[in-house]
């Protein structure tokens, strides 16, 4: 039986319907636990609130068209007080129809820090192995060659290796690659093994029913189960209610909409956990370090990364990992506070910079709040982060090496993205750093990586249990990032792929 | 008052103004780059606020009319003159001053605008030749080498 992908504008009237599992998202979590629910026999639907896109639809890679379509809040979504950008997907197939592609399985500490703090039971790295190796092989995770390596990662790996510092070439989901650097904006080539062409086109080869541009608006409960998920079909490609509902009728509903849009559902729906819900998010916490190169580096080409290094991940205080971001007009135009003649002139330098960045695994100590995800009275949803002095020294810990690798790989001179820029040209011009302001707007911060807000465990603070069952409702799973009690220090989409795979008998048995 | 070359969707005709008048000084142009004006940087914005969400916009004018306003400006700089009837140079000033700012609301208000501001100039294709990229790769008619 054959299912299919609905967009808002083919739904033209009200549709009530049921079926065994309904999951809203359709993104890492959401996918997979569809495609393997789906090959066991199961009847399930997907509500996604993004909308469907398809190959040909990315032909058109200019960032002005491809972020306000497949990014949420139109590319603009940050903290409540705006000193993090937030960069989440919202499409069928969510933040991998835009992610960088990176692929790491969790970190085996980060596993046992969970077992250890949230008493999390049954997930350790003998138990996810074959988990891992499944997704590993539907979506060709695999390490990318060296010969890959773009000249914009190439200084994170020339300039550690002169450091002596760790360094790595990271693994990648995608098949036949042409390394054309454009992932953030949906892939051009179906390369990439995004989740729309992989885990959710299996699924509806065997009867998988997809409603994009579908909102689920909240789970409605009947004692401790929930009843049915009511949805708005959303105009195509804006932010506002068509007038038609769909209704689920599930037996078993799944909430998959990641951190942030997961919490917020939840707390529209009055399951707020005991005041849990939406408490302990976590971003990554990333700044940028760019450096300037005599040779064009045009960050814009080649895969957008390939080297990894965690020489810091393990602190002293909150660690961090390093990477590259792409280097594109609106990326980079934007992630300054400079503003003026001034940086007009930085970016006249474009081709010639290569931009690293530091990523923070925030969560991990006993003294980290994280953030909280809430609603406004209007209805949007909002995330409160708080910069902690913990992460402020972490900050100049990482801008330190990150400037450290630029001159060590032979930049010329390396900037940082302060209100007041730092410029180094030498090993000793690093000190400065010392003296520069960090934390919340007083630089570029960003996150990419949201996780948390629906801490898994079976400790009275988590918010699901260790089948990552919602703690008093007897058939409601949450099955995406939300559900880490902590951030991860690697990129998380394996990490979220490999989950679902491991839950999905669980959430079949309970239908 | 600067008049939009586009009927406006969301912002009022005096949100647009103060609004053009941060792209102005944000996104200068010179040396072969256009102007935000040129650009329509405003403009853009505006379309953009239209596919958001209901409350983005008025949240954005109030932000808006925070750095406009002559009475505030008052309180937090002692200027008494409107931010869009202050010189270019003046204006700059004024757009530090919220970016370093004590008050939460007022770092906000600068991120926000500016950052609309610099997505909407940086990735119109007349800025690109600026910055050496050439623009995105045609893929229309590459060999699928058998990819579905």
């Amino acid at each position: 039986m054959s299912g299919f992908i609905r967009k808002g504008a083919e739904i033209d009237g009200d549709i009530d319907l049921t079926c065994d599992v309904c999951i809203v998202g359709s993104g890492a979590g959401g996918a997979v636990l569809a495609g393997e629910l789906t090959a066991r026999g199961v009847d399930v639907v997907i509500v996604e609130e993004g909308g469907y896109y398809v190959r040909e639809d990315f032909l058109q890679l200019e960032e002005a068209v491809a972020i306000p379509r497949l990014y949420q809040e139109r590319g603009t979504r940050g903290t409540q007080d705006k000193a993090i950008t937030v960069l989440q997907g919202r499409s069928v197939g969510g933040t991998t129809t835009i992610n960088w592609t990176t692929c790491w399985r969790t970190p085996a500490d980060v596993l046992q820090a969970w077992r250890n703090f949230h008493k999390v039971d049954g997930w350790d790295p003998d138990t996810l192995r074959p988990h891992f190796e499944a997704v590993e092989k539907r979506l060709n995770i695999h390490r990318w060659p060296m010969g890959g390596v773009n000249r914009n990662n190439q200084p994170l790996l020339d300039g550690c290796r002169a450091l002596g510092w760790e360094a790595q070439i990271l693994k990648r989901n995608v098949r036949h690659c042409v390394s054309s650097g454009y992932c953030g904006f949906g892939c051009p080539t179906n390369a990439k093994q995004a989740m729309a062409i992989t885990y959710i086109k299996d699924g509806v080869e065997r009867g998988l029913r997809v409603f994009a541009d579908t909102r689920a608006e909240r789970f409605v409960r009947d004692g401790r189960r929930v009843v049915a998920v009511e949805c708005s079909v959303l105009e195509a490609d804006r932010d506002r209610p068509t007038g038609r509902k769909v209704v689920v009728r599930p037996k078993v509903a799944v909430c998959s909409g990641g951190a942030i849009n997961g919490p917020a559902l939840l707390l529209r729906s009055g399951l707020d956990g005991d005041g849990r819900v939406g408490r302990r998010t976590f971003l990554h916490p990333v700044i940028g370090v760019s450096g300037l190169y005599e040779d064009p580096v045009d960050g814009w080409s080649g895969a957008p990364q390939s080297v990894s290094s965690h020489q810091f991940i393990h602190g002293p205080g909150i660690g961090f990992f390093l990477e590259a971001a792409p280097v594109f007009p609106v990326l980079s135009g934007a992630a300054s506070r400079q503003f003026g003649a001034a940086w007009n002139q930085r970016m006249s330098e474009m081709r010639h910079m290569s931009s690293l960045i530091a990523l923070h695994r925030d969560g991990l100590m006993h003294d980290e709040p994280g953030g909280t995800v809430r609603l406004l009275s209007d209805g949007r949803v909002a995330l409160d982060y708080p910069v902690i002095g913990l992460l402020e020294q972490a900050f100049r810990r990482s801008h330190e090496a990150l400037a450290r690798v630029h001159l060590a790989a032979g930049a010329r001179e390396v900037f940082t993205l302060h209100n007041d820029p730092v410029v180094m040209h030498t090993e000793d011009d690093v000190k400065k750093l010392a003296a520069a302001p960090y934390g919340a707007h007083e630089h570029g911060i960003f996150s990419a990586h949201v996780m948390g807000g629906c801490t898994m465990g079976e400790a009275d603070h988590c918010v699901v249990d260790s089948d990552l069952r919602f703690r008093g409702v007897d058939n409601l799973f949450v099955v995406d990032g939300s559900v880490f009690p902590s951030s991860l220090g690697v990129n998380p989409s394996e990490s979220i792929y490999g989950f679902a795979h491991r839950i999905a008998p669980t959430v079949a048995e309970a239908v | 008052m600067r008049a939009p070359a586009q009927p406006l969707q969301v912002l009022s005709p005096e949100g647009f103004s103060i609004l053009a008048a941060v792209a102005d000084r944000t996104c200068p142009g010179g040396e072969g780059l256009p102007g935000a004006a040129e650009i329509q940087v405003a403009e853009k914005i505006d379309a953009l606020l239209h596919r958001m969400h209901p409350a983005d916009g008025p949240e954005l004018e109030q932000g808006l009319m925070f750095i406009e306003n002559a009475l505030v400006a008052l309180l937090f700089e002692g200027r008494t003159t409107p931010f869009t009837q202050l010189a270019g140079p003046d204006q700059d000033r004024v757009l530090r001053a919220f970016r370093v700012s004590a008050w939460p609301v007022r770092r906000k208000v600068f991120r926000v605008v500016t950052g609309l501001c610099a997505s909407a100039y940086w990735g119109d294709r007349r800025t690109w030749a600026h910055i050496g990229y050439g623009g995105p790769p045609d893929y229309s008619s590459i060999d699928m080498l058998g990819v579905p």
